[in-house]
């Protein structure tokens, strides 16, 4: 690996965090992809931390990044228990629209 | 070269600090002193500087054998620095040597001479080829080649302790030496640490002997390290070394594993709604659930060995030569591998269990899902493995202690994952039941195996020295009591657990009894069946079994609150009698603070506080005087004190969570029978929880109950590290019990509200994980100590733009979570779908806790250097969120959504009252907010708790229900007028403080009045929730006294449902007199909580006394709470407020900001000290009056209290006693016997007259 490299997967880092980051903000109809833009967020913050650790010489990044993904872990079996909820309940995953999804209007 | 302009700037930087960091002084003067010399005629002498500053002098005068200063002097002094360009050009003729040059590089990187230093700069390329790159404002030491290394180290470590320490931690140089460079082996154990013990041992305590042992050791391990090899590379390839030698074979497995993750992530996503349901279905039918599992088992053995083929590819390759069964060199190696194989297995034996559970009860498990993480964490594990191995001896020793952490941690994760997985599960079926204990005895097991995991490595000083520098201090409010209480707590919740699981046993043993004695052939797990012998469980449904609950969880809970507010006074008490066998981070930032106390109140802690103070240094660093002056450093008892308030806050606050919970399930279980009355019920009644299918799930499970917020205070009270990311970890516990909560109800809406939840505490994680990448990217640590360290130490440079957006993402996160002005959206629609204890879960115990968590963050450790930028935000949207929440709670018409505006609007105040922390008495008042806010709180969603199982409780008018039994309404009144902050209750006197401390800072008068104006719009909604107590309105808009009804307004009635409501004591006693009132009255439709037909043939006097006494306890406490509001809010408050100032202005220092202005402090300050000895006679005596009167109430409403229970319960045996019989003439649709009701009869009376007048008012329209 060269500097290239390092500087391709900086790039690589930014990029996977911005598109989680930007579709979990915006996109609310389906819990799965949801899920899934956490997770690319998540390795977006990874992949930072693993970069810098290499870059710093420090190995206490890449642990950081372990910690992480644990992280990611266990939100993600939190998610999934969540969507097995949703499953039972409402029969779908997929929402029409996200206002009527997320207004939580009584009478 | 202004000499004047070096004086002021030593003296300007560095004259604070003399006892605090006093090599940093030494060097400088060192600098001074040359310079000096050689320059007599430009200098200022320094006697004219203060007097600390000549003593100071005179002390390194007298400190003559100190080497590392004198060594420099003499060799600069035989140089002679040149001052101009000629005398360069002369010694460029010379031989200079290369530290010479190095030296008068350093030297003029001092005096700021630029010009002098790039051409310095030249002259050294020109001469050595140094491998140094010089900028004009820090230097980064790049690629040092190991020769030069090797031979002028101690040198290089001089002069490095010449440089700023933020200069030199920015550097890799640094890093470099520490890593790679050959260093005697104890000081490679020590890690970071290491270059602190240096400065300290060489400068700080003069210690020669020290330095010339440690040189004596390098030259013992230059002589055995073996010469590196020569690289033909180009010395300015800046690529550092150790990167090299670690992925130069590693590209391929490492694209491998890239591929790999992103094969999962496309079968996840390709996994759309239609394909999940496929998938769903296969998961459910019996063969294709083995089938996946195969086929996951099967996927991770590939994996396995595609990983262990690439080891060996790796080990072929490695340049060294060593072979891959090669043991020795490579035993961390083999540590992973068993560790994996350990993972493994633990996969098989769930997966067995889980397939024996499965043949053994009839049900699905999730063993897939469950899976997925552990894979993951396997993935990763290996991951880390292949970049651990390498052949560097530094990274070798700490590949031992990271994996044996690693395995403790990722366990400990994994099973908190578990731990809320079965906490779903169990609110499916309460066979999962089984799977919670299991996964609850693995928690506590591990957690177990932690503690003596780290009582294991106290005793090897450099492992954990190794661990603690990589995690953050993870363990480190540990001392001996606390182990020995944490082991307590161990085995009494394992053997309470025990106790549990028995008794489950017991009652399900009864259930089938029951059920195969009345219903043989019905199957288990059928919801139907269990609606049809509900009523054959209310023997184990009814009180006796939340008794036991209480029996067994209460202890447990207290021991929890024993530990966690002993943590807080351990370091007091404790910490001084065992100190000194405990390794504590104090060590290595010594302090020498001198406390006084004047104050009684603490007279206790005299003794013991002197020789405790370096332990309570633990909460921060003491580094200069910014810390001592901010409350960081400070800590004196005051602070101590006032934080071991907000601790006890938040656990006084869990525990109330715990009791409406209770509260809300004991009266939904009371009246779980008149379920069947569906056509009363409105639509969004919270009485359709209790549908027949899932009548098992809200039955009381006070484990859930206890464990969600134990989780929950557990994961932030564990906040005692360091670092940054094991911070964060803490806040997802409280995250993902928050969803739990939240989607605690059956429905569907519940379950929207936590995936919505879930979803805004994603982003809010993320937020603060981009955050943490930022902070280590400038910075290169996430242990907060260092990262304050060095942002204190380079205070006066301009950040980087990386560190404030890493600490604006901080704060973003924090306003999200804490809902803010922008953000405060997703609270309404969420708060508005709970029930009334979970949302007294999220509105004020997770609030405290994110409280708890950003004080921590954002004050304890320093971060307050960036308080310029965080209160230019702050204040602008804590103003914004209090206009907001004002005029939401003036607009609003739901319950719900109510007490969302004022929560936003009470954490905007909260957050106004953060960005002026350092002012004098804004700690003071933050908890005193906090502390009144909570007993409000308190009071209000008690008393809610208990109405809104038997009445719906979604709109404002409804407060008009609780006058169906007045004594309610006296609470409900005083807690929404202190909310509201009407003067004699406790709400003001928050709202005088906080007038108090704005008008104390710079921020002055008007700026206070405004703050005050902003909650005005907020009065309206509140009065708006007051007037329903009293007046029952209809939804066309009027309103009606409770009292008296003509027969027009009777009339009126008829299409309304009047409710009707007793004590729960024993409901079959009014059983005929409800059926005379219906004969009667066929107008007037009673609603009675119990179902009549149902209850006629139950025998139910068996659990009548019990309901009873349960409800005077009830009725006791809402008493009691509402005496402590209104009489004992002027005592607590002014104890709280007043008494801390005082000691604080006696004894603390005074304290300057350069963000503040310090003229209104010493004001403050001295009005303070001139009144202190007559307000504080003042305050004592309005304490002892107020308490003997708060004593006196509370005695007489002890007394009465009993009288009222012995009365009854003597009228219930002897006589028939019947309330309805004297009340067969009334017409008012409530019961006003006693005498307790008078006080709400005098309040009526008050208000009659608006209503008589806006009645009349109608009638005139």
């Amino acid at each position: 690996m060269t500097a290239y490299s390092l500087v391709l997967i900086a790039y690589l880092s930014v990029l996977f965090f911005t598109s989680g980051f930007t579709s979990l903000v915006l996109q609310t109809c389906n819990f799965i992809q949801n899920l899934v833009n956490l997770e690319i967020c998540m390795l977006g913050i990874m992949l930072v931390f693993i970069l810098f650790s290499v870059y710093l010489n420090e190995p206490t990044g890449q642990m950081h990044a372990l910690y992480t993904i644990i992280l990611a872990a266990a939100e993600s079996c939190f998610g999934l228990a969540l969507l097995s909820i949703l499953l039972r309940r409402r029969g779908g995953i997929v929402f029409e629209d996200n206002y009527t999804f997320y207004a939580g209007q009584l009478a | 070269m202004m000499m004047s302009v070096l004086i002021k700037r030593i003296i300007k930087k560095y004259y604070k600090n003399t006892y605090e960091s006093p090599f940093m002084a030494y060097t400088l003067l060192g600098k001074f002193l040359n310079i000096l010399e050689r320059n007599p005629e430009e200098t200022q002498t320094p006697l004219n500087q203060p007097e600390e500053l000549t003593a100071f002098i005179a002390y390194l005068e007298e400190n003559d054998t100190n080497e590392a200063f004198f060594l420099d002097y003499q060799r600069s002094s035989a140089i002679g620095v040149p001052h101009t360009e000629s005398q360069i050009l002369i010694d460029k003729n010379n031989a200079l040597s290369e530290e010479d040059l190095l030296y008068l590089i350093n030297a003029y990187d001092y005096s700021q001479d630029t010009d002098m230093l790039e051409y310095a700069e030249s002259i050294a390329f020109d001469k050595f080829e140094f491998p140094w790159v010089f900028n004009s404002d820090y230097i980064v030491y790049k690629s040092l080649p190991t020769e030069i290394a090797t031979r002028n180290q101690t040198s290089i470590l001089k002069e490095l302790a010449y440089t700023d320490i933020s200069r030199l931690r920015n550097s890799t140089a640094y890093s470099f030496l520490l890593d790679d460079g050959p260093r005697p082996h104890n000081q490679i154990a020590k890690g970071r640490h290491w270059y602190l013990d240096f400065l300290q041992d060489n400068f700080v305590q003069v210690a020669p002997a020290v330095d010339k042992q440690i040189i004596e050791t390098h030259e013992d391990m230059v002589d055995n390290y073996p010469e590196p090899e020569e690289d033909n590379e180009n010395h300015m390839d800046y690529t550092p070394s150790i990167f090299k030698k670690t992925f130069n074979g590693l590209d391929w497995s490492f694209v491998f594993l890239i591929i790999w993750f992103f094969l999962l992530k496309i079968t996840i996503s390709t996994l759309d709604a239609e394909g999940f349901t496929f998938v769903y279905k296969l998961f459910f039918s019996k063969y294709w659930f083995f089938m996946l599992v195969v086929w996951f088992y099967i996927i991770q053995i590939e994996y396995w060995i595609g990983v262990l083929v690439g080891k060996i590819a790796l080990f072929d390759s490695d340049p060294d030569g060593s072979e891959w069964w090669d043991l020795e060199e490579y035993a961390p190696m083999y540590d992973v591998f068993i560790m994996y194989m350990c993972m493994f297995l633990v996969n098989w034996l769930d997966v067995v269990t889980s397939t024996y559970y499965r043949y053994l009860t009839g049900l699905r498990t999730f063993s897939i899902i469950r899976s997925i993480p552990n894979i993951r964490a396997q993935l990763y594990i290996s991951i880390y493995s292949i970049m651990k191995r390498t052949p560097n001896t530094y990274l070798n020793s700490l590949t031992h202690s990271y994996c044996s952490l690693f395995f403790v941690i990722i366990l400990y994760f994994y099973y908190a994952t578990f731990y809320f997985f079965y906490f779903i599960l169990g609110s499916f079926n309460k066979l999962y039941y089984v799977y919670f204990l299991k996964a609850t005895s693995k928690y506590l097991f591990i957690k177990g195996t932690v503690l003596s995991f780290y009582n294991f490595c106290i005793e090897y000083y450099d492992v954990m020295v190794n661990i603690e520098d990589s995690v953050g201090y993870l363990f480190l409010e540990v001392d001996p009591v606390t182990i020995v209480l944490e082991l307590f707590f161990l085995f009494s919740s394992i053997l309470g657990l025990l106790y549990s699981r028995f008794s489950y046993i017991k009652v399900n043993k009864l259930i089938d009894a029951l059920e195969k004695k009345h219903n043989p052939e019905v199957v288990f797990s059928d919801p139907t069946t269990l609606s049809a012998m509900y009523p054959y469980m209310r023997f184990y449904l009814n009180g006796a079994v939340i008794i036991e609950h209480m029996k067994r969880i209460l202890p447990i809970y207290l021991i929890f609150t024993i530990i966690y507010v002993k943590n807080c006074w351990g370091y007091l008490y404790f910490g001084h009698i065992f100190g000194k066998y405990v390794f504590t981070p104090a060590e290595l930032y010594r302090t020498d603070g001198a406390i006084r106390f004047t104050s009684d109140l603490f007279g206790y802690l005299k003794e013991n506080y002197a020789t405790t103070n370096t332990k309570i240094a633990y909460y921060g660093p003491q580094l200069n005087d910014f810390f001592e002056s901010s409350i960081t450093g400070g800590w004196d008892a005051t602070s101590v004190f006032l934080f071991f308030i907000l601790k006890s806050c938040i656990v006084i606050s869990g525990f109330w969570t715990i009791v409406i919970y209770y509260i809300y399930y004991y009266y939904s279980l009371l009246y779980a029978d008149q379920e069947k009355n569906e056509s009363a019920t409105s639509k969004y009644d919270t009485r359709r929880i209790l549908k027949p299918g899932y009548s098992v799930i809200n039955i009381p499970r006070p484990e859930f109950i206890f464990t969600l917020v134990f989780i929950a205070a557990l994961g932030v009270f564990s906040l005692s590290t360091t670092s940054v990311l094991v911070m964060i970890m803490c806040l997802e516990c409280l995250t993902l019990a928050t969803c739990y909560a939240i989607s605690n109800l059956p429905t569907v809406r519940s379950t929207d509200a936590a995936v919505k939840y879930f979803i805004i505490s994603a982003i809010a994680s993320c937020l603060l994980l981009y955050g943490a990448a930022f902070i280590y990217m400038s910075v290169g640590t996430l242990d907060l100590i260092k990262v304050s360290q060095i942002l204190v130490f380079s205070i006066d440079k301009e950040y980087s733009f990386i560190v404030i957006s890493g600490f604006l993402l901080f704060l973003l996160s924090f306003f999200i979570k804490l809902s803010a002005f922008p953000f405060f959206g997703w609270s309404l629609d969420i708060y508005s779908l709970c029930d009334i204890p979970t949302l007294f879960f999220i509105s004020v115990f997770s609030k405290f806790l994110l409280i708890f968590l950003f004080f921590k963050f954002f004050l304890l450790y320093g971060f307050a250097v960036f308080s310029s930028h965080a209160v230019a935000t702050s204040i602008v949207i804590s103003l914004l969120s209090v206009i907001c929440g004002s005029f939401g709670v003036a607009y609003v018409q739901e319950f719900r959504r109510f007490v969302a505006w004022s929560s936003i609007m009470n954490f905007g105040y909260i957050l106004l009252l953060f960005t002026l922390i350092y002012t004098n008495c804004a700690l003071e008042t933050l908890v005193t907010y906090l502390v009144n806010y909570l007993l409000v709180n308190m009071v209000l969603f008690a008393i809610l708790a208990r109405f809104s199982v038997v009445y719906t409780f979604n709109l404002l008018t409804d407060f008009s229900k609780l006058q169906l039994e007045p004594l309610y309404v006296v609470y409900a009144f005083i807690a929404l007028l202190s909310l509201a902050g009407v003067p004699p209750f406790l709400g003001f006197f928050s709202k005088v403080f906080i007038f108090n401390t704005i008008y104390v800072t710079h921020l002055g008068y008007s700026f206070a009045v405004f703050t005050m104006l902003l909650s005005v719009p907020a009065y309206y909604g509140y009065f708006k929730a007051v007037r329903n107590l009293f007046y029952l309105s209809t939804p066309d808009g009027r309103i009606f006294k409770a009292e008296f009804l003509t027969e027009s307004e009777q009339t009126e009635y008829d299409n309304m449902t009047v409710y009707f409501i007793q004590d729960p004591i024993d409901p079959s006693r009014y059983l005929k007199e409800f059926e005379i009132l219906l004969a009667n009255n066929s107008k007037l439709k009673v609603f009675s909580q119990h179902n009549l037909a149902s209850l006629a043939n139950e025998p139910v006097k068996s659990y009548g006394t019990f309901n009873y006494g349960f409800q005077c306890c009830l009725n006791f406490f809402y008493a009691f709470a509402s005496i402590c509001l209104t009489f004992g809010s002027t005592t607590s408050s002014y104890i709280i407020h007043n008494v801390f100032i005082l000691s604080k202005a006696n004894t603390s220092k005074i304290y300057l900001i350069d963000s503040y202005d310090p003229i209104h402090a010493f004001t403050f300050l001295d009005f303070i000290r001139d009144c202190s000895a007559d307000l504080g006679i003042f305050v004592m005596d309005v304490f002892i009056v107020s308490f003997c009167l708060f004593f006196c109430l509370f005695f007489l409403f002890l007394v009465l209290s009993a009288l009222k229970f012995l009365i009854d319960v003597f009228l219930h045996i002897f006589w028939d006693y019947n309330l309805l019989s004297l009340l067969a003439d009334a017409r008012i649709p409530y019961i006003a016997t006693d005498t307790q009701h008078s006080l709400y009869r005098l309040l009526l009376r008050f208000t009659s007259i608006y209503c008589d007048i806006k009645n009349y008012l109608l009638k005139k329209k």
